[in-house]
């Protein structure tokens, strides 16, 4: 059975049954308590699990990150709340010099079970330090796992998978898509990390969208179906690991690829993505893959100009239909 | 003598024995670095014995450290192994991390030790992590923080000595105040006092003599018994002195700092001759048992350092391994093979 | 004033640079900035350009010629007519003096309806004289796996990129094989000089169609006749006075005699027949899908063409 409920609830959900299941598993970070931070997910959790385990800190990124990175390390199973992605540059150091190195500098004696959850997305209005999308930096560090779910589905089972991971995982939710409903299943369920999703099949061209540009690709592809192509919609779920056998499956088939992706485009995950296709599905691919990332400023302001800087449905599907028609995105 | 009193002498003895141990240790680091038979570099704690040893020695193992980059003192006072230590120094197989993280990231475990810590005033955070673990599951442990006085100026430290003050956290932040903060004299780094930086988030703060084992063990003692009873957290400042350059490659270092005043510190203050002189003037041990020691220790570090350079180096195939906990490769992992 | 082309100094220590593909030939018109040859170092392959408009003329390194820096390779002279011959085997060795035509992507009603999307380039390569032919990783492996040269597909007007598409549209076509011949024109040239009535293209028409049905032994031939200008007659029955009524052509015939070009291959499939008259004598190129026309009857075609080309006579008997 499902029922219909939003990111933000799915995300409710996951940490509440998750911090009922294991005593150890503690919320931690800025406003997460009575607040239950500005955009409200939490709400509820201080009431249900008290303030031993839904902790208030102050505001100091580093400090918490690290004090988390400890408390991993000795029997806790803590959620690092981040309320704004942007933030992540606050706690590098924590996070990629400590978190994500511990096991292997020992050898594998210990470990970090932690999990950061942040966010991503631009379009909310408000400019270049609270609308980034920073998944590359972390998806990066060997060390680190990086979740990116797409709906409340994905939100739901991903994070419960995140929290019984013995690793350090930072999960990106779009903060945009807080209030968007998506089918859940009543009972329980995990989303193993590193398992991609074919949400649409199609024979023409692949289309490959993180987080909400999953949801750019389906409607690309509505588009498309409308003009007679068939496009073939994959959300690749976690950046680390990525599913390649998924994603190169689906490009064998189809000879053609797009990915798209919130983070600047110059040296992120589209690239990434595109290198693997490029290097692993030469042989089958009939165009080049195209990459469609976040325009290479920073985030602007005004509604205007912001509004140029994500990928749209129309953008996706238009390169699509120049891929499948055979005309150069780029003159070669 | 009384049981008490010579319960004391071998807890004197040990302390003797323990510090000889990291001298030994670091001596024959530093002749593994001359000798070119070391890869990289390693920092000297040599000099500094008393304060690791004083303070350890008021830990048990379920006690939590965090150390630094120049942590084989904290690491040996923590009751690691010299031969696994050489093996780590040496990249090998056998060492505490298999030789994955080398000098400046020893970790062990068993001990209480959750490792070293390679970026200045990195491990601020982990150990009061490691104290916010303890309150939250109740347990009794108490973790001290090691950090030098070049660590004082990261913000990392100002801010988790403020949640752990807010959260009354069991953490001793033991400041080493060696001196220098790399290759820059701490004068000229440091304003103000450092004992009054932690006063200002209300945590209790102690100048102690870092070259005086007793002195750090007596006040080790006494904050870690606090720290059990929920009084924490607490802050020490151990003035003590480094014999070597930041690292064993700073040889000529007249730039910043003075032959002579390394020599007087060697003459006068050194925490092992001077507890040496002591267990003689009390009678804890004689002059030929303190020899008997050095001789013992240095010929057990020779023996570790032969097993070392003799030991494998991990095999090729470990080199994705221990990447994530739970995958034995990590590579094809993060291509999504499936475990 | 002519202008010298020598071996340029591309590297800092480089002695010569090997000639990897002359991208204008012998007489072709070039102007300053168009890439006339392409050389390669020690470090990269570069593309040269002309310095100047003009000729290029009196060729003198051949295609995988390594030539020392700074030697005479060739010339760009003012006038058509100043062109020299060539002096190396390299840029002569043209593809049977097929003219290729400028490429033009096959109409596609749908872009034509609506306008390119905003961000997209559409531009295509300027010119696909290059050696290399522009195609998809999967279309170059595909067309290894069947035996299909891309370079053919290039001269058949094929548009660069070539996708899989393109490979499978030649493919169904069975692409175009060439065949091509030179007749002596004493004959036939004194045959229409001293006539004021014979029509040289219904003759050509006559002789294909005479050829089709000695080859093939078949009883009606209808030939169609286009020229340059897109215009497009069928004849039925050529060689028998154009009795019947015409019926799907066995082949289409482009009388190119009196033009510069030598052939023209059109996309689509068919059996094209070109004559040209050069001054070799008359020029027979053949293009036909293998896939419907073995090589066998081709060549049987051709002769027979080529024999009545050369002695009208024959087609009497």
């Amino acid at each position: 059975m499902t029922r219909d409920i939003t990111l933000s609830q799915a995300v409710n959900e996951a940490i509440a049954e998750e911090m009922r299941r294991d005593e150890t598993v503690i919320l931690i970070g800025e406003d997460v308590a009575e607040a239950g931070t500005p955009f409200k997910v939490l709400s509820g959790l201080v009431e249900e699990f008290g303030t031993d385990r839904v902790i208030d800190t102050p505001i100091a990124e580093p400090g918490f990150m690290g004090i988390a990175v400890g408390a991993a390390m000795t029997g806790l199973r803590p959620i690092v709340d981040l309320m704004f992605g942007d933030f992540l540059y606050l706690v590098m150091d924590q996070l990629c010099n400590q978190a994500a190195k511990t096991h292997y500098m020992s050898g594998g004696k210990l470990n970090v079970p932690l999990v950061l959850r942040t966010n991503l997305g631009a379009t909310r209005r408000s400019a270049a330090q609270h609308s980034q999308s920073l998944h590359a930096l972390v998806a990066h560090i060997p060390g680190l796992k990086v979740a990116m779910p797409s709906s409340a589905y994905e939100a739901k089972g991903l994070l419960k998978a995140a929290i019984r991971d013995d690793n350090p995982v930072v999960i990106f939710e779009d903060k945009l898509m807080y209030q968007d409903k998506a089918p859940v299943p009543e009972e329980e369920y995990l989303l193993p990390l590193g398992e991609a999703a074919i949400l649409r099949e199609g024979p023409e061209v692949t289309l490959i969208g993180t987080s909400s540009m999953r949801q750019v690709c389906e409607k690309a592809a509505e588009i498309l179906e409308a003009d007679g192509i068939g496009a073939e919609v994959v959300d690749p779920r976690t950046l680390v690991p990525l599913d390649e056998g998924t994603i190169l499956g689906s490009v064998r088939k189809t000879s053609r690829a797009i990915v798209v992706d919130e983070g600047h485009q110059n040296f992120g995950v589209t690239a990434e993505i595109a290198a693997r296709i490029s290097e692993k599905a030469f042989y089958y691919l009939d165009a080049p893959v195209i990459r469609m990332g976040a325009m290479d400023v920073p985030v602007p302001f005004s509604p205007a100009l912001e509004d140029l800087t994500v990928p749209t449905p129309e953008g996706v599907a238009a390169n699509a239909r120049a891929l499948v028609r055979g005309v150069p995105v780029h003159a070669p | 003598m009384p049981r008490d009193k010579q319960a004391n002498a071998e807890a004197y003895l040990r302390m003797y024995r323990q510090m000889v141990r990291i001298r030994a240790f670091e001596d024959n680091a530093n002749q593994l670095y001359l000798n070119a038979k070391m890869p990289g570099l390693t920092h000297m704690y040599s000099g500094q014995e008393a304060v690791a040893v004083g303070i350890c020695e008021a830990l048990t193992d379920e006690d939590r450290i965090t150390s630094t980059h120049r942590g084989h003192g904290h690491c040996l006072a923590k009751g690691a192994e010299l031969k696994l230590m050489f093996c780590e120094l040496l990249g090998k197989e056998e060492g505490y991390c298999r030789g994955k993280g080398g000098s400046m990231h020893i970790a062990d475990q068993a001990h209480g030790n959750l490792g070293a810590n390679a970026i200045v005033g990195g491990s601020a955070g982990i150990a009061t992590g490691a104290a916010l673990s303890a309150k939250r599951l109740g347990r009794n442990y108490v973790t001290v923080c090691f950090f030098g006085d070049g660590a004082t100026a990261q913000g990392l430290w100002y801010e988790v000595m403020n949640m752990a003050a807010l959260w009354k956290l069991p953490v001793i932040y033991a400041c080493e105040n060696n001196g220098y903060s790399e290759y820059t004299s701490t004068d000229e780094v440091v304003a103000g006092s450092l004992t009054a930086r932690a006063e200002a988030f209300g945590i209790e703060a102690h100048q102690v003599d870092g070259q005086d084992v007793l002195a750090v063990n007596k006040c080790s003692t006494e904050l870690a018994e606090r720290c059990r009873r929920g009084e924490g957290p607490f802050f020490m400042e151990l003035e003590t002195y480094r014999y070597h350059g930041h690292h064993v490659g700073d040889i000529n270092r007249d730039y910043y700092r003075s032959k002579e005043e390394e020599a007087r510190w060697k003459a006068d203050r050194d925490p092992i001759i001077n507890f040496g002189r002591w267990l003689l003037s009390e009678g804890v041990a004689t002059k030929k048992e303190l020899v008997a020691i050095d001789s013992e220790i240095g010929d057990e570090a020779a023996a570790a350092v032969e097993y070392a350079l003799a030991a494998p180096y991990p095999d090729a195939i470990e080199v994705d391994m221990h990447v994530f906990k739970g995958v034995e490769h990590a590579l094809p992992y993060m291509s999504g093979a499936r475990q | 004033m002519p202008h010298e082309v020598r071996m340029p100094q591309l590297g800092m220590v480089q002695d010569s640079g090997v000639i990897v593909a002359w991208l204008k030939r012998n007489g072709d018109p070039v102007t300053a900035g168009d890439p006339i040859f392409e050389v390669e170092t020690d470090k990269a392959t570069m593309e040269v350009a002309a310095a100047t408009d003009g000729y290029l003329s009196g060729v003198k390194a051949a295609e995988g010629d390594d030539v020392p820096v700074g030697d005479l390779i060739a010339m760009i002279v003012e006038a058509e007519g100043d062109v020299e011959t060539a002096s190396t085997g390299a840029p002569l060795a043209e593809p049977e003096d097929v003219a290729v035509v400028e490429a033009t992507r096959r109409p596609d009603p749908e872009s034509e309806k609506q306008p390119p999307p905003a961000p997209l380039e559409r531009a295509m390569p300027k010119s696909v004289a290059s050696g290399r032919v522009l195609a998809s990783p999967k279309a170059r492996r595909i067309a290894t796996e069947r035996g299909i040269d891309l370079h053919q597909l290039r001269t058949q007007g094929v548009a660069e990129p070539i996708h899989v598409a393109d490979l499978d549209a030649a493919f169904a076509v069975g692409g175009n094989s060439l065949l091509s011949a030179v007749v002596d024109p004493t004959v036939f040239d004194e045959i229409l000089d001293r006539s004021r009535t014979a029509d040289r293209t219904k003759l050509l028409a006559a002789f294909a169609a005479g050829a089709w049905r000695a080859t093939f032994d078949v009883s009606s031939v209808s030939v169609a006749i286009k020229d340059l200008d897109g215009r497009r007659e069928i004849v039925a029955n050529p060689d028998q006075g154009g009795a019947g009524d015409p019926e799907d052509p066995v082949l289409t015939l482009f009388d190119l005699c009196g033009t510069r070009i030598n052939g023209y291959v059109p996309m689509g499939g068919g059996v094209t027949l070109c004559v040209a008259r050069s001054a070799a004598g008359y020029g027979l190129l053949l293009a036909f899908a293998e896939s419907r026309l073995a090589l066998s009857g081709a060549v049987a075609l051709v002769e027979e063409i080529a024999a009545r080309v050369e002695n009208p006579l024959l087609q009497l008997l």
